[in-house]
C-alpha cells in the first residue's frame, strides 16, 4: 500500500536513477507522457492521456544503425544502449498494448532485439482506472478490466482516503517496492476486499461490451461486402487513429542521409491508412483505392490477427475515436458490418 | 547475444550483366568468410538488398542453392533504389539479409512432370527453381519451360537457353505477344499458346510466375486442362520491407507474403479474396 | 432546425437533384458529430445540425469530383466550396449548398468556442443555395491582434515555441488530410524520388513538414480551422493559418473564398506585388 502524497516523492526518488516519464500537462491542455523533472510535474487527474506511452518503447523513429561509407569500406555502428526507463501512471489498456506488441516482436521465429532490449529496461508502473471515458471499451475483450494487469509491473488501484494498493505484478514490480521500502505499508484482507469492490464498481460503469467472436465471424465472410462502400466515406485516411493507438505497430524502415559518408537506417511508425503503405516500385498498388485501405485496419485488428495470435489487435481505450478528426467510432464500424 | 536481425552482411559487387532494356543481373560475394560458409537458401526464397545511403529493396534469389558461389539477382530499374543499383560499379559494397521466405517444395514433386510458364521479368523469379531442377534433373521426370515476353527484345536470360535445352528431357516453348524481323519462335499470348500446347495435368506441377493478369489467364486454362488447385504454384509479390513477419504490411488477409510465402499454391489463394 | 434540414435533403434526393447529401450525424456521445453520407430519403433521420458540427465537409468535394452533391455548410465553410471552384476541383453546378446557421461550434478537446466563431461574420451563412435556419452575426468584426501579439515575440523566443511544438507532431498527416486544399494526390510529403522529407519522425524534420505545407497552402487557406482541430496532439495551428490570412490580406488584398472572381494571389503577377512576404 502507498499514500498518495507519497507518490510524488517516490517519484522524485526514481527520477534520480531513472528516465522517468508520466502523463504531463502540455501549455494546450494536452495531456501527453512526457520525461519528469520532479515528481511535482505529474499530472495525475486525467483518465487517458493524448497518445500513449508505447513510443517510450517502441520509439517513433529508432535509429538501428549507424552506416559510414568511404573509401576504406562500409562500416555499421551500432546505437547505445537504452538506458533504465519508468513509465508511471499509464492504465491497464495502455500496458496491455505492450504485451501485445511484445508478442509480434518475438514472433514467426524473429527476435526483435531493439524492442526487446528496450522493453527489459523498462518498468512500468500501472494505476487501475475508477471511471471510463465514454469511448473506452476494454471490457469487451478477454480479461479485459480497468483493474486488469497484463503488462504491467507494478498495478496501483486508487482505495479511499488517499492511498492505494501497490500490486508487483513482476520481479521488476517488486523491486520498486523492496527498492523503496519506505514508502510501501503492509496492505492487508480489507484493502483486498477494497479492490475487488473498485474493480467491481469501475467494471460496471463501462455500459458498452461488443461481442467481439461474434464480430470476427462476421468480418471472416464480409471482405466483400457493399457495407465497406459507404462506411469508408466519411475517414479522411490520415493515420490518426493508427498513430495514437497502444497496439498499432506497422513500422517502415527508411534511410536518413547526412551526406556522401554518413547515413542511419531508421525505423519509424507506418500507417495502414497511407497510400504508400502498399505501393510497390513502379507505381503498382493494390490498395490505391480507399475503401480498401479503410477495411484493412480493421479487418487486420480484428480478424487477421485474431487468426495469428489468438487475440485481437485492440485494448479498447478509445483513443482512436477521438483522435479521429471526423469522430469515426470503432465500435460502430465493427459491429454495423 | 542474439543476431541483430536487421543487420545486413556486406558484399561486394563482382559481375554485371545486362539482359534486356532496363534490367541487369548482378553476382554479389559475401564478405566475411565465415558467413559465406554458413549462408544458403532454397530456391524461391528471397533476400534484401541494402544499398548504404539509399535504403533498402527485396528481390528473389536469382541462382539456386546448386550455384551459391555468388549470391545473384535480377533486378529492374523501377524506382529510388533500383535506380541506385543500376548506378553501381564492380567492387561496390552492399548489403545483404536473408534468407527470408519459404521454398518451392521440391521434396513434394519428386518424380513429376514439371510445367514453369513465366512471363516477361516474371522468368527471374523462376530462374532459381528452374536451374535447381535442372541440375538435379534425374528427380524429375520431364521439364517444360513455356515463356512469354511482350517483344523479342524483352525476353530474358536469352543466354541461357540453350545450357537449358542441353538438359536430358527439357522442353523451352518461347513466345513474343507482338513478333519481329528474325523471330523463329511462336508469336501470341502465354494463355493461347498454353492451349495450344495442351500438356497433360497427370503426374505434373505447374509453377506461374508473371504478370497479374497472365497470372488470371494462365490459371483458368490450367483448370480448364484439369490441373487441380494443389498442383498450382505461384510465387506472389506484395511491397515488403522488414521480410521477417512484423512490418505488417505484406499480408493478403492473416497471411504474410514474406512468412507464410512468396511460394503459394493455389489451393491456399483461391479462398483468399482478390486484394492482389 | 434538423426536422427543416432533413425535409429539405429528402426533397433533394427524392427529386434526383443529388447523388450524395453530406451533412452531419451523432457520433459516439452527445458532444460529437460526424460526417454523414445520405444517398436516400429514408436515412435523412439521422442527418443533424447542433453546437458540435464542427468539422468543414468542403473538404470531401475533392473526393467525390464527379458527383452531384448537396453539402451542408456553415457560413466558414462557404468560402471553402468558393475557393475549391475556383481552382476547378469542383463545378459549381454539381454542388448545391445548404447554408446552416450556426450560433458558434464548440470544439470537442476543449468544450470552449474557437476564436474564430467570437468574431464571425457569416453565422448567418451568406452565398448559399438554401439556407436553413436563423442566427445573428457577431457585433465584432475579426481581427488579428493575437497574430500581431506574436508578432511582436523575438526570432528566439517564436522558433522555441514552434520547435516546442513540432517536437510533440506525430506527423500523423490529419491536419493536411483534412485540409480541403490538401489535395495532391502526390504530396511532397510522400514522395521518394527526388525526397523531400525524411520519414524520420523528429522535431526538424516536422517543422519542415509544417512549414512546406503552409508554404503551399498560402492564399488558398480559408482559415476554417480544421487542421487546428484535427491535431490529435493540439498543436497551435490557427496561429499558422491566421498568420497565412494575415499576409494575403495586407500584402495583396486577398481574402480567401470571399469572392468568385479575384483571383488567388500566387497564381496571379503584378509587377508592384510586394516582395516581403516572400524574401
Amino acid at each position: 500500500m502507498i499514500i498518495k502524497d507519497d507518490i510524488k516523492n517516490l517519484l522524485d526518488e526514481l527520477i534520480k536513477v531513472k528516465a522517468v516519464f508520466a502523463p504531463k500537462k502540455d501549455a494546450e491542455d494536452t495531456v501527453l507522457f512526457g520525461k519528469l523533472a520532479s515528481g511535482a510535474e505529474w499530472y495525475g487527474d486525467s483518465l487517458l492521456t493524448h497518445t500513449t506511452a508505447k513510443d517510450k518503447v517502441y520509439l517513433q523513429s529508432e535509429t538501428f544503425f549507424k552506416i559510414k561509407k568511404d573509401k576504406n569500406g562500409v562500416f555499421l555502428e551500432d546505437p547505445a544502449e537504452p538506458a533504465e526507463t519508468v513509465i508511471f501512471g499509464c492504465r491497464p489498456c495502455d500496458a496491455r498494448g505492450f504485451d501485445i506488441i511484445g508478442k509480434l516482436f518475438n514472433w514467426s521465429g524473429f527476435v526483435d532485439e531493439y524492442y526487446t532490449k528496450r522493453i527489459q529496461k523498462t518498468t512500468i508502473i500501472t494505476i487501475s482506472c475508477e471511471k471510463p471515458e465514454s469511448t473506452c471499451f476494454c471490457t469487451s475483450f478477454l480479461n479485459g478490466s480497468p483493474v486488469n494487469s497484463t503488462g504491467s509491473d507494478l498495478l496501483l488501484t486508487p482505495l479511499k482516503e488517499g492511498s492505494c494498493l501497490a500490486e508487483a505484478i513482476t520481479a521488476k514490480g517488486e523491486a520498486i517496492i523492496t527498492g523503496y521500502s519506505r514508502y510501501f505499508k503492509e496492505a492487508g484482507a480489507a484493502e483486498e476486499k477494497a479492490k475487488i469492490e473498485f474493480k467491481t464498481e469501475a467494471e460496471k460503469k463501462i455500459t458498452k461490451k461488443l461481442d467481439l467472436p461474434g464480430i470476427k465471424q462476421k468480418l471472416d465472410t464480409s471482405f466483400d461486402s457493399s457495407y465497406w462502400d459507404t462506411a469508408h466515406l466519411p475517414c479522411v485516411k490520415c493515420g490518426a487513429c493508427t498513430f495514437v493507438c497502444p497496439t498499432c505497430y506497422c513500422f517502415d524502415i527508411t534511410e536518413k542521409a547526412f551526406d556522401n559518408i554518413n547515413s542511419e537506417r531508421v525505423r519509424s511508425w507506418d500507417t495502414c491508412m497511407s497510400e504508400l503503405f502498399t505501393r510497390m516500385a513502379g507505381g503498382v498498388n493494390p490498395r490505391i483505392d480507399t475503401k480498401k485501405r479503410f477495411r484493412q485496419r480493421f479487418m487486420h485488428k480484428f480478424n487477421y490477427h485474431v487468426d495469428n495470435f489468438k487475440e485481437e489487435l485492440c485494448t479498447g481505450c478509445g483513443r482512436c475515436i477521438k483522435a479521429c478528426p471526423v469522430s469515426i467510432d470503432i465500435r460502430s464500424v465493427i459491429e454495423n458490418v | 547475444m542474439a543476431e541483430n536481425i536487421y543487420k545486413p552482411h556486406l558484399a561486394k559487387v563482382v559481375e554485371i550483366k545486362a539482359e534486356t532494356g532496363d534490367i541487369k543481373s548482378y553476382k554479389f560475394e559475401l564478405q566475411d568468410p565465415e558467413v559465406r560458409k554458413t549462408f544458403t537458401w532454397k530456391a524461391g526464397q528471397f533476400l534484401i538488398l541494402d544499398i548504404f545511403g539509399i535504403g533498402e529493396t527485396i528481390f528473389t534469389f536469382a541462382n539456386p542453392q546448386t550455384r551459391s558461389e555468388f549470391v545473384e539477382c535480377t533486378i529492374r530499374k523501377v524506382g529510388r533504389v533500383t535506380e541506385a543499383i543500376h548506378e553501381l560499379e564492380i567492387g561496390a559494397t552492399v548489403g545483404l539479409r536473408g534468407p527470408y521466405g519459404n521454398w518451392f517444395p521440391f521434396d513434394k514433386w519428386q518424380g513429376k512432370n514439371l510445367l514453369y510458364i513465366a512471363g516477361g521479368v516474371g522468368l527471374a523469379a523462376l530462374r532459381s527453381s528452374i536451374e535447381f531442377a535442372l541440375d538435379t534433373f534425374k528427380d524429375f521426370k520431364k521439364k517444360t519451360i513455356l515463356y512469354g515476353a511482350r517483344s523479342p527484345l524483352d525476353i530474358c536470360y536469352k543466354d541461357r537457353f540453350s545450357d537449358w535445352e542441353k538438359v536430358p528431357d527439357t522442353e523451352i516453348i518461347l513466345t513474343a505477344d507482338k513478333g519481329a524481323d528474325g523471330w523463329k519462335h511462336k508469336v501470341g499470348f502465354v494463355p493461347a499458346v498454353l492451349k495450344e500446347v495442351h500438356p497433360s495435368p497427370a503426374d505434373s506441377v505447374a509453377i506461374i510466375c508473371g504478370p497479374p493478369i497472365m497470372i488470371k489467364f494462365v490459371l483458368k486454362e490450367l483448370l480448364d486442362l484439369g490441373f487441380t488447385p494443389e498442383q498450382i504454384v505461384t510465387t506472389l509479390e506484395m511491397r515488403m520491407k522488414c521480410g521477417l513477419g512484423k512490418c505488417g504490411r505484406c499480408n493478403v488477409k492473416h497471411l504474410y507474403i514474406c512468412k507464410d510465402g512468396p511460394v503459394f499454391t493455389y489451393s491456399q489463394l483461391k479462398d483468399l479474396p482478390d486484394e492482389y | 432546425m434538423d426536422k427543416e434540414l432533413q425535409d429539405l435533403i429528402k426533397k433533394l434526393l427524392t427529386e434526383k437533384k443529388v447523388d450524395y447529401a453530406i451533412g452531419y450525424e451523432k457520433a459516439y456521445d452527445e458532444f460529437s458529430t460526424r460526417p454523414a453520407f445520405v444517398t436516400s430519403a429514408e436515412d435523412t433521420a439521422r442527418l443533424i445540425f447542433n453546437k458540435y458540427c464542427i468539422n468543414n465537409l468542403g473538404l470531401y468535394l475533392t473526393k467525390l469530383k464527379k458527383n452531384k452533391i448537396a453539402l451542408v455548410c456553415k457560413g466558414c465553410d462557404i468560402p471553402t466550396v468558393r475557393e475549391l471552384v475556383k481552382e476547378k476541383q469542383f463545378s459549381r453546378e454539381n454542388v448545391i449548398v445548404i447554408g446552416a446557421a450556426c450560433d458558434g461550434v464548440l470544439d470537442k478537446r476543449t468544450g470552449k468556442q474557437p476564436e474564430k466563431c467570437l468574431n464571425c461574420g457569416v453565422k448567418q451563412p451568406k452565398g448559399a443555395d438554401f439556407t436553413v435556419g436563423t442566427a445573428k452575426d457577431s457585433t465584432t468584426a475579426r481581427n488579428f491582434n493575437d497574430v500581431a501579439e506574436f508578432e511582436k515575440k523575438s526570432s528566439k523566443e517564436k522558433m522555441q515555441f514552434w520547435d516546442r511544438q513540432f517536437e510533440k507532431c506525430i506527423r500523423c498527416y490529419a491536419c493536411r488530410n483534412v485540409c480541403p486544399v490538401c489535395y495532391c494526390p502526390d504530396c511532397f510529403a510522400q514522395r521518394s524520388m527526388p525526397e523531400y522529407l525524411n520519414k524520420n519522425v523528429d522535431a526538424e524534420e516536422n517543422k519542415m513538414f509544417h512549414m512546406i505545407r503552409m508554404q503551399h497552402v498560402f492564399g488558398r487557406c480559408t482559415d476554417c480551422k480544421a487542421c487546428d482541430t484535427a491535431c490529435p496532439v493540439n498543436i497551435p495551428l490557427t496561429l499558422l493559418t491566421k498568420k497565412l490570412a494575415k499576409d494575403a490580406k495586407e500584402l495583396f488584398n486577398y481574402e480567401s473564398g470571399a469572392d468568385m472572381d479575384a483571383r488567388p494571389p500566387l497564381s496571379t503577377y503584378d509587377e508592384d506585388d510586394p516582395e516581403s512576404g516572400i524574401m
